[in-house]
């Protein structure tokens, strides 16, 4: 079995974009957010994935119903479902392991949020693929708190196509951010040379020629113009619009409604300074700890 | 193949040469067929903390001392440094009342001017009066041939003595003031030049902190293919290396050949030892202590070494693999980094000798079970590598040669006699941090001061 690359990241960290990217190299498979690392079996993740959190089950209910019937309609979607509900006892290696049966000899790429939100999601996905790659992306803890806001803000007002309106908690974006880079910085610390590899998000999509093609040579995977080229078309993925009635997303709503690059708006991404109010707590500023990663992570 | 193994290496001096308050072999040269050593006490106390300058008779095997420091009686102004220099201890002591004038020599460089009657050896010292530069024409009589600080008496210090196009060039080091006393922090982030040192005329041949105020030192100068080369700390950003041809009148043009810590931000917080190896220019990086600055609250990191060729283009010879805009960088040696060791903080010592390239760490494991080990016994100490060719690295000495409380390789000297290693030992300090820490009453090591060592 090929070793995938994990993209790990907190959420809002443009993981849907570059993961899209990188998913459409020929040698590459783009998985939508499969949500697999925090349970061991597939009868586990029904359990955890329900009611308001049955969204996360979308990505894997779509790549199933893509890979056994070649489209992801409700019908094939539904056929997904009762698929995984009779392998409940399956591990969630097994689960891969069929993923990669279909997809042949391509490099599996993943990204699911979840992967990050504690450290053991990250250990159980090694513990699986002990040569994986991991691609840690980073984005600006201000714009990324922002965005976070934004996101959440719609998600209250019911502006999010498939995703159940209603309550949506407050949190501190800022504790999100920190928390799941203390995670994964704890994770990498253990792997060996060259396993992990981290770039700023901004910097990537700034110039993504140079460094798409600096990723392609870290994977030992072609670097030619028309490999690079594929990337640069994130939209051409199946997984990257909105799914069936039953499974609508699977990723970043935003990406799968506008999933094209707009490659004028990516040259002006900009890294604000860290200095200063933060906007989700007024009066305040970032707390040392993120300051201290942001610096680390060539921010500021 | 390199020249030599662990055996190969000798103890030829310890205890720091009769003065056990020496804890560091800060500096090294060759001067006048034999090998001058420059010491260094860790704090100015008291009359006993005074740095000197030491021969070492290859033939006889003995030790001499050519130079120590003058005691002078400090005013009010300098007691006040002195005791900022003690931090808490020094507070509850009665100020001191005699001291010597310089408590380091942290940097030598044998030059010429026009004025020197021949190849004299110049020194860089430590001074709580502010940093001088020593001059000696005979190895024996050393005199200072510069204002402290060139005329601003907050610099600690002079590092990095390096002779270049016939002039002689250095860069301020730490600062001293009754708040602050930092010992590699400097009040000016500058590179000066002097065309004849005996005159006292230095002049500054770059723009402050080359333009950027997040540079807050300079804190390594070497000559490669042509260039002067100088490497910066920067907490917020990571180093920067520069380099100017030094080519028409000062201040000099400089072109900046690499920013942000090589793309590793600050944990690259600054360079350390570099040194010209088969045309090329090795940059070792750190941050200085246990690899923490806890001003500005970055690390713990480990160290890297990183080759610059004349084109400006580099390589990554071991630390954390990363993209950049100059391409992905790999390790060649394969090891991540501190060549695979978190302790080795800063590549601390470097120089090529018999066709190889050596390099010493910082590397502060003691200190970690002193403060952490509940009890058990110290482990770690400097390490020695060496390569035939910058990318394939062999351990020559591990563990501080057998001694724990070793913790830092600080300076070698190529020389016709051998491989001059001198190393840095804090025997006390870390006897006093283990019984206040973990327990550990006595850490099995009773030689204080540094150790000389010569390979042959």
């Amino acid at each position: 079995m090929q070793e995938p690359l994990f993209i790990i990241a907190p959420g809002r960290s443009y993981t849907s974009l570059i993961g899209g990217m990188i998913g459409q190299h020929p040698q590459i498979y783009g998985l939508p957010e499969v949500n697999l690392s925090h349970v061991d079996t597939l009868g586990e993740m029904l359990g955890t994935l329900s009611g308001p959190l049955e969204i996360f089950m979308a990505g894997l209910l779509r790549v199933l119903a893509q890979l056994h019937e070649g489209e992801q309609t409700e019908a094939s979607v539904q056929r997904a479902r009762q698929w995984i509900m009779q392998r409940s006892h399956w591990t969630t290696g097994q689960m891969f392991a069929h993923i990669q049966d279909q997809v042949g000899p391509l490099v599996l790429v993943e990204k699911s949020p979840l992967n990050t939100l504690k450290i053991e999601h990250l250990q159980r996905l090694l513990k699986l693929f002990p040569k994986a790659s991991f691609l840690h992306l980073t984005r600006h803890p201000r714009t990324a708190g922002k965005s976070s806001l934004e996101l959440r803000k719609s998600l209250r007002e019911g502006r999010v196509e498939g995703h159940p309106s209603g309550r949506v908690r407050e949190i501190d974006p800022e504790k999100i951010w920190l928390r799941s880079q203390t995670h994964i910085m704890e994770f990498s610390r253990d792997l060996a040379v060259g396993q992990y590899m981290r770039i700023k998000a901004e910097v990537l999509l700034r110039d993504p020629r140079t460094y798409l093609a600096q990723i392609c040579e870290w994977l030992g995977i072609s670097q030619d113009a028309a490999s690079i080229d594929a990337m640069l078309h994130p939209e051409t993925s199946p997984f990257a619009c909105m799914g069936p009635p039953n499974a609508r997303l699977g990723n970043d709503p935003n990406f799968l409604k506008n999933p094209k690059i707009n490659f004028d708006r990516l040259a002006r991404i900009s890294e604000p300074p860290l200095e200063g109010e933060v906007d989700w707590r007024p009066g305040e500023k970032f707390s040392q700890p993120v300051l201290k990663l942001a610096r680390q992570f060539g921010y500021g | 193949m390199t020249a030599f193994t662990a055996n190969h290496f000798e103890l030829i001096g310890q205890a720091g040469l009769g003065h056990p308050v020496s804890t560091l072999a800060h500096s090294m040269s060759w001067y006048r067929d034999h090998l001058y050593l420059g010491t260094t006490t860790p704090k100015s106390s008291g009359a006993d903390d005074r740095g000197r300058v030491m021969r070492y008779d290859h033939q006889m095997g003995t030790w001499e001392t050519m130079f120590e420091s003058p005691i002078l009686v400090p005013d009010a102004r300098i007691q006040a440094r002195a005791i900022a220099r003690g931090g808490t201890m020094a507070k509850k002591m009665p100020a001191p009342t005699e001291l010597g004038r310089e408590f380091g020599l942290r940097s030598m460089a044998v030059f010429q001017g026009p004025g020197d009657p021949g190849p004299c050896l110049y020194a860089g010292s430590m001074s709580l009066w502010g940093g001088l530069i020593l001059r000696s024409t005979d190895g024996r009589n050393f005199e200072p041939v510069t204002t402290p600080g060139l005329g601003d008496d907050t610099i600690l210090s002079f590092r990095g003595l390096t002779p270049f196009k016939g002039k002689l060039f250095t860069s301020p080091a730490g600062t001293v003031s009754d708040t602050v006393n930092d010992l590699n922090l400097s009040p000016k982030q500058m590179v000066y030049m002097s065309d004849d040192p005996v005159t006292g005329t230095w002049k500054p041949v770059c723009e402050e902190a080359f333009g950027d105020k997040t540079n807050r030192g300079i804190f390594s100068l070497a000559t490669a293919h042509g260039y002067l080369y100088a490497g910066t700390a920067n907490p917020k950003r990571g180093f920067q290396l520069w380099r100017t041809a030094a080519e028409g009148t000062a201040p000099y043009h400089w072109e900046r050949v690499l920013t942000d810590g090589a793309w590793r931000y600050n944990h690259n917080l600054s360079t350390g030892a570099m040194t010209e190896f088969n045309g090329d220019l090795y940059v070792g990086s750190g941050i200085s202590g246990m690899g923490y600055d806890r001003e500005n609250d970055v690390g713990p990191s480990a160290s890297e070494l990183i080759r610059v060729r004349r084109d400006g283009s580099w390589d990554l010879i071991f630390g954390e693999p990363r993209f950049t805009a100059d391409g992905l960088k790999i390790p060649l040696s394969a090891h991540g980094p501190g060549l695979d060791d978190p302790y080795n903080s800063v590549t601390w010592a470097m120089c090529v000798h018999e066709g190889a390239l050596y390099f010493g760490t910082h590397q502060w494991e003691p200190f970690d079970w002193a403060m952490h080990g509940k009890g058990a016994a110290l482990r770690g100490g400097y390490q020695l590598w060496a390569s035939p060719d910058g990318e394939d690295w062999t351990k020559l000495i591990d563990a501080g040669h057998g001694r724990v409380t070793a913790t830092g390789l600080r300076t070698l000297q190529s020389t016709p006699q051998g491989l001059f290693v001198g190393t840095c030992v804090h025997t006390k300090l870390l006897q006093f941090q283990a019984r206040m820490h973990s327990g550990l009453q006595d850490i099995g090591e009773e030689s204080a001061g540094f150790d000389v060592l010569l390979g042959r």
